[in-house]
């Protein structure tokens, strides 16, 4: 599927078909995995992933930016914080079983994804706060979601979801708050 | 807390916040009308969004791939 292609694709994800957001979510889910998969292989063990960078790197690669509207560049970093989640979990949940020992770490909310590999108790408790948050606050996860995992501003999360960037600030406020106390109590 | 207390408490945070500062014990007080628990958690919210300096300020991370 050519670059061209990614971009009709959003266009038709953006007017409600179904099959096309499957087939959105796949491409962007390949790329970032691929991604991944080529950075973790090069780099050092004791590296740190950056997520929020191949994100914005998998946009680079699959986008034709000059026949992107503003809107489908939103959409694109909505599905992609999305899949780049996802990625991270199932890193974490394969990694956890033979890594365990400790809760004793403490990291600032900031650096949770960079903790993909070195941590993945800690990422995949994170995503169970997450989780219940959700049913607490579906807004306040997805901003979450946007600014962990896809690498957005307040500004660009408002523009994704069509309110205030104030209403983001202080959303995202509330919800590193929670999720810092559901973390310290584990 | 269930997804409705939840959402009671938000909304009286924001009222809360969009007061001016000498105004905003007061407003608190009636909103929350005598419900001690769900002062408690709305003074929780106001803490942690006049508290988290430099969340609105930037990203979460540097990113050498910020697109235009």
């Amino acid at each position: 599927m050519s670059d061209r292609d990614i971009t009709e694709l959003i266009a038709e994800v953006r007017k409600g078909n179904a099959a096309a957001s499957d087939d959105l979510f796949q491409r962007v889910y390949g790329e970032l995995r691929r991604l991944a998969a080529s950075y973790m292989r090069h780099e050092r063990p004791d590296h740190t992933l950056q997520p929020t960078a191949l994100v914005h790197e998998a946009y680079l690669r699959l986008i034709d930016q000059r026949n992107l509207p503003g809107e489908s560049r939103a959409h694109f970093f909505g599905v992609a914080a999305n899949v780049m989640r996802r990625i991270l979990v199932d890193h974490a949940r394969a990694h956890r079983a033979n890594k365990r020992g400790g809760r004793d770490v403490k990291v600032p909310l900031d650096d949770a994804p960079a903790l993909a590999v070195e941590n993945p108790d800690y990422l995949v408790d994170l995503d169970d706060a997450l989780e219940r948050l959700a049913a607490l606050d579906p807004r306040q996860a997805r901003i979450v979601e946007l600014r962990f995992y896809g690498g957005l501003s307040v500004e660009e999360a408002a523009a994704i979801l069509s309110i205030a960037p104030r209403t983001v600030d202080r959303d995202w406020r509330i919800a590193r708050g929670w999720l810092r106390r559901q973390l310290e109590e584990l | 807390m269930n997804a409705e207390r939840w959402q009671k408490a938000k909304a009286i945070c924001f009222a809360v916040l969009d007061r001016e500062p000498d105004q905003r014990s007061a407003t608190l007080a009636e909103l929350c009308n005598g419900d001690a628990e769900l002062r408690r958690e709305v003074v929780t919210m106001i803490m942690d969004v006049l508290t988290d300096d430099g969340a609105y300020a930037s990203p979460p991370k540097p990113n050498p791939f910020t697109p235009r």
